[in-house]
């Protein structure tokens, strides 16, 4: 009975996760739309709701081309190894105060950890297309997502020092007890966060393993059809599996005023990060390779290894 | 049968079989895969065993970190089908069959001797936490951490500077 409605809870979050991501699109086309004076997709549909439908539905109905040089095998695996574990981390995300999958006492490290495990359906997809641009493109963004999940982890290690929980229900009942999200306690690890964040995602700024003027479209330049769509699907499933994870730790998960339910709250504040991912797609240029890896290795891995060290002077000495 | 025994049994045959095919398989990239495979479904065995963080920790550093190491070294080697010669000679087959066997009765001994707590018993549940590692690391085995640390400190210097050298 229990495994039976652990299922129920995976298939409802994947049904949700589906819409979330077809409206998810839609949503990023609407605001870059109107940020430059244009209206977006507005013909399917009562304001263009049905667009991301009929995109998808050709994508499912084009032909599936396999290159004649590719590693077959695993460049059909390749955009499911890139799906299942931006999945799989909404087992530990904790929707409300009474809605969630699994309550691990080390929900942060599985976070972490199951997320970089996409690198590794990128890297195949390159790899396996026998292509120099989606080799290139992979390359670029694996190490990208390499250097830069050093910062996102130790930026979230101010939080762990603070609560002494890696439980992300306790992160946020420390949030309640205190009063004060988190990111007021940890603006800089906010900050750090949200950078490292965008390019975990490859988005832009950050989105040179897809720079299209130089690598066409970077890893999945040969993929087509439903494929595509499953690497297009893995890529926002991540994209909101961050923002999740950022509600959670930064922004007081579900707690909110009374006159709405927790949830709602908690996809309010997903929402904002969204909308920040893509208003920075609207106007940021992108940045070019040797100043991304000097960024990062140079400017964020220091501050948050300072921002680290504060918090735990901080913690020892008010003795919280 | 019980779903822990199901989920048992379907991670155990994944994992083993995963491990045959990385000796199986002909090309170096398939191989690598499916020792990814492999590696994930072992820590899933630790998630059911309850150590979640060892488990985890599999996941981090075996499915993570050497995978993709291994990635990158066979992009930087030639990958051509290279298989070992079809018919080794008759000593190495003994050879190395007498070694495997040697290492599953080691194994074996140790298994079947093992002094493993009872079911249920409250310790078995506190010795695998995040928490409790945590304290014996930095309490009872605090000069080994830092040796470590020291050792992969200097081994990671070492590396920039055989790099650095090349570079010129």
């Amino acid at each position: 009975m229990d495994l039976l409605f652990m299922a129920i809870y995976a298939v409802a979050v994947l049904g949700g996760l589906l819409g979330a991501v077809t409206y998810a699109i839609l949503f990023e086309r609407k605001v870059i739309g109107y940020m430059q004076i244009r209206t977006g997709p507005n013909r399917y549909g009562p304001w263009g709701m049905f667009q991301t439908i009929a995109d998808v539905m050709k994508l499912l109905m084009k032909e599936d081309i396999i290159p004649a040089q590719a590693d077959r095998k695993i460049f059909v695996l390749a955009p499911v190894v890139a799906f299942a574990p931006a999945f799989m981390v909404f087992a530990v995300i904790s929707w409300s105060e009474n809605l969630y999958a699994a309550d691990l006492n080390i929900g942060v490290l599985y976070f972490l950890g199951v997320s970089s495990m996409t690198m590794l359906g990128v890297l195949m997809g390159g790899w396996s297309s026998n292509n120099k641009y989606s080799l290139l493109g992979a390359i670029r963004g694996v190490s990208q997502m390499i250097s830069y999940e050093l910062p996102l982890v130790l930026s979230v290690l101010g939080i762990v020092i603070l609560v002494g929980s890696l439980n992300l229900r306790d992160i946020v009942f420390f949030q309640q007890d205190v009063g004060l999200w988190f990111i007021i306690l940890q603006f800089p690890a906010f900050i750090i966060y949200m950078i490292s964040a965008i390019a975990e995602l490859n988005r832009s700024p950050f989105d040179l393993p897809e720079a299209e003027s130089e690598l066409v479209s970077g890893y999945h330049t040969e993929y087509s059809g439903f494929r595509y769509a499953f690497y297009m699907l893995a890529e926002y499933t991540y994209a909101i599996a961050i923002a999740a994870f950022a509600t959670t730790l930064f922004f007081g998960g579900w707690l909110g005023p009374a006159f709405l339910p927790g949830i709602v709250w908690f996809l309010l504040k997903m929402c904002l990060f969204m909308f920040v991912w893509f208003w920075l797609r609207a106007t940021l240029p992108r940045a070019r390779v040797e100043n991304l890896m000097q960024f990062c290795w140079k400017v964020l891995i220091p501050l948050a290894l300072l921002n680290i060290v504060v918090t735990a002077i901080i913690k020892v000495w008010m003795g919280w | 049968m019980n779903p822990q025994m199901i989920f048992f049994l379907v991670l155990a045959v994944l994992a083993i079989a995963c491990a045959v095919l990385v000796l199986q398989l002909k090309r170096i990239s398939h191989r690598v895969v499916s020792m990814a495979f492999c590696f994930f479904a072992i820590a899933g065995l630790y998630f059911l065993l309850g150590a979640e963080f060892i488990g985890i920790i599999q996941i981090i550093v075996y499915a993570g970190a050497v995978t993709i190491l291994f990635i990158f070294g066979m992009m930087m080697t030639e990958h051509r089908n290279i298989t070992f010669s079809a018919h080794p000679r008759k000593l190495h087959r003994v050879l190395s069959f007498v070694g495997v066997g040697t290492l599953l009765g080691f194994m074996l001994y140790g298994i079947l001797n093992m002094d493993l707590p009872q079911n249920g018993s409250p310790r078995v549940y506190e010795e695998g936490t995040a928490h409790e590692i945590g304290l014996v690391l930095y309490g009872h085995y605090v000069i080994a951490v830092i040796g470590m640390a020291f050792l992969l400190t200097a081994a990671l210097i070492g590396a920039i500077v055989i790099a650095r050298k090349e570079a010129k």
